[in-house]
């Protein structure tokens, strides 16, 4: 297990690497640069846009820049945003909740439904009900989000009005900053109506970017399920006079769950890009709407450190995964 | 009354127009505390059989029979959640190969745990004792720390002992066996053997045991069914059917047997396979590989009748020298 844990962190050393070059680099592939983003429409004189290309270190060759950017990260300074003088790690920091809270309330959804009807189709293989859950998976994977967040706004919050387009909270509201997590603040302050609102304002968000992972894990659960429902042991667990339910629930399920966990894994990192299309289209104080309006600025220490920092949580998470394969399966836990 | 009863089962896989005919009209029965041996090579239709008398046959198999009774109970026409309460309680049954059908997930003490809940309920504390008493009498050494043991941690032998616990657990009358020393190595297989019959004696339980190894049949059993091709070619008991087979197949595998070759060079063997799906013959089932066979054979299939002490299915059943008959009656008729 250690072994494995080493090798495991032993791959992350050049991951980490290579996304501080990629970032590094595609930024600075866009045209234009921070202090025209930052001087607007009429311009600047060249004397000051100098100055302040100066000033930000900019003028300096590419590869000083890039390995000063390394060594500084290194040390856990991700510098400052040029637009707001704020620290990347506190705009971060702040801003994160916003999306955790999304990306959780996602990924609650895509597992509460998609494990159910992976499994459900498995049961009913070559059914309606197989057809049917396969057939709008197929659909939910493939509808790109931005897409399918303006259909569902244009349905239920134009058409219907059942819930708000965009934002956290009513502005009604104000709850005080506990957790971060608009849900539970709305909850803790009382405030009558406050958590309603809240949770109304989540519901879209939720199913625009829960969809591909639902429709991921959905088909994944089903394909291990038929897998492990031909085994052995399914029918020795038949045998012994279990409840088809209970057949399926306890003994295929925890099974069939050991690739599922891996697949829910890398969704984290479906997620976070996902997240940068969500919270633009609902105007969500998350990562991703900051890291596209610090493009948009060419707010270049903002979008480096910003996505390094969500590289490194989708790193950790799928170590997490990992190491949760132990949990799952006694084979790893329990080595002969 | 039989313990159990079938009649003219038929389990049938594919297309109702041209099925595959896994069990043809196979009939059974066995009395409480017998010991039955269904022998056949591969492909004959033990084992589907057996999975049709636990119920275990899904669709798209299909499984009907005349008459299906377990302690004169109709098992075809009882709903699905009483039939699964006979099963691991009355009937209960061992697979062939240990160590896929234990779950890897849980522990052996959860495995046996659990079938004595479903069945017979209790404290969590109790249930853990009788676990623990199961796997004693299994003869596994340091019972109480397999008990929290999960299965790839067992040999396969161990495995098999586990299974077998978990399948005696509630002291079912009827054990169906298949195979259950086939995946076990030669040095094992005599144990896991013995203390099945030890169990199966101290117990009482009928014991349906499904090989295609007649040496094992003929110290264990008191009967014999021989099946090919999903029927029964001969039945008869342990003495009768190893001293004077019937049926050409019978003695085919007879003759199969290490123990009858000593100083050959090569075993015998039947040459050919089973017939599968689409080369069925008309006549009898084991015409074209049958060194007796005559015209008729491969015409008219024979029914199974009562001769002698047991039954066979055989136009020209062979006599006490091992000779078929079948020439001189057909010169006579």
């Amino acid at each position: 297990m250690l072994a494995f844990l080493l090798k495991r962190l032993a791959v992350v050393v050049p991951t980490f690497l290579g996304i501080t070059l990629l970032v590094f680099s595609l930024i600075r592939m866009i045209p234009g640069d921070p202090v025209e983003a930052l001087s607007g429409e009429r311009g600047m004189e060249p004397e000051r846009y100098a100055r302040l290309m100066h000033e930000f270190g900019l003028d300096r060759p590419l590869p000083v820049q890039y390995f000063e950017f390394v060594g500084r990260t290194l040390k856990g300074d991700l510098g400052y945003s040029i637009v707001s003088h704020e620290p990347v790690l506190r705009e971060f920091l702040d801003r994160f909740p916003a999306t955790l809270e999304l990306a959780l309330c996602a990924i609650l959804f895509a597992m509460l439904i998609g494990i159910p009807a992976g499994m459900l189709a498995a049961v009913k293989r070559n059914t309606p009900v197989d057809y049917g859950v396969m057939g709008v998976s197929l659909a939910g994977y493939s509808m790109p989000i931005f897409w399918w967040a303006l259909l569902l706004i244009l349905f239920f919050s134009v058409q219907l009005g059942w819930t708000p387009v965009s934002g956290r909270l009513d502005i009604l509201y104000d709850p005080p900053k506990v957790t971060g997590l608009m849900l539970i603040d709305a909850w803790l302050s009382g405030e009558e109506g406050a958590f309603r609102s809240a949770a109304s304002h989540l519901v879209l968000p939720t199913i625009a970017l829960g969809t591909i992972p639902l429709a991921t894990l959905a088909r994944m659960t089903r394909s291990a399920m038929l897998e492990v429902l031909r085994e052995d042991y399914i029918r020795a667990a038949r045998a012994k006079g279990l409840s088809p339910f209970r057949v399926v629930v306890k003994h295929a399920l925890r099974n069939a769950l050991i690739p599922v966990v891996t697949v829910l894994g890398l969704q984290v990192g479906v997620l976070m890009g996902g997240a940068v299309l969500t919270e633009t289209i609902f105007a969500w104080p998350g990562i991703g709407k900051w890291l596209i309006e610090a493009i948009h600025r060419r707010d270049y220490p903002v979008v480096q450190g910003g996505i390094l920092l969500t590289a490194t949580l989708v790193i950790v998470v799928n170590l997490v995964v990992d190491l949760l394969y132990g949990v799952i399966n006694p084979r790893i836990r329990h080595p002969r | 009354m039989a313990l159990l009863e079938v009649r003219q089962l038929r389990v049938e896989f594919g297309a109702t127009a041209s099925p595959l005919q896994a069990v043809d009209g196979l009939d059974l029965s066995l009395e409480a505390g017998e010991v039955v041996g269904l022998v056949g090579e591969s492909g004959s239709g033990k084992s589907v059989a057996s999975l049709a008398l636990m119920g275990l046959v899904d669709a798209p198999g299909r499984v009907s029979a005349e008459r299906l009774a377990f302690d004169g109970r109709d098992l075809l026409t009882m709903r699905p959640a009483e039939r699964r309460r006979l099963l691991g309680r009355d009937i209960a049954m061992i697979f062939q190969d240990p160590s896929t059908s234990l779950n890897p997930c849980f522990t052996i003490g959860e495995q046996i745990i659990e079938t004595l809940a479903v069945h017979e309920g209790g404290s969590r504390r109790a249930l853990r004792a009788r676990a623990l008493e199961l796997l004693q009498q299994v003869e596994i050494p340091d019972a109480a720390q397999r008990l929290d043991a999960y299965p790839h941690q067992l040999s396969g032998g161990m495995s098999q002992r586990v299974m077998i616990a978990m399948a005696i657990a509630c002291n079912p009358r009827l054990l169906i066996a298949d195979e259950p020393t086939t995946a076990l190595d030669v040095t094992v297989q005599a144990q896991v053997l013995q203390l099945l019959l030890r169990l199966q004696r101290e117990r009482g339980m009928a014991l349906l045991l499904i090989t295609h190894d007649l040496a094992v049949v003929s110290e264990v059993a008191q009967r014999v069914v021989v099946m090919y091709a999903g029927q029964v070619m001969e039945t008869g008991s342990v003495p009768a059917i190893f001293t004077a087979p019937q049926h050409p197949y019978t003695l085919a595998l007879l003759e199969a047997l290490p123990e009858h070759n000593r100083g050959g060079e090569r075993l015998q063997s039947l040459p050919g396979v089973v017939p599968g799906q689409f080369d069925r013959p008309t006549g009898c089932l084991l015409a074209p590989r049958c060194r007796f066979a005559e015209t008729r054979c491969s015409t008219k299939r024979p029914a199974l009748l009562a001769r002698g002490v047991g039954t066979v299915r055989c136009h020209f059943p062979l006599d006490a020298q091992g000779a078929s008959r079948g020439r001189s009656t057909e010169a006579a008729t």
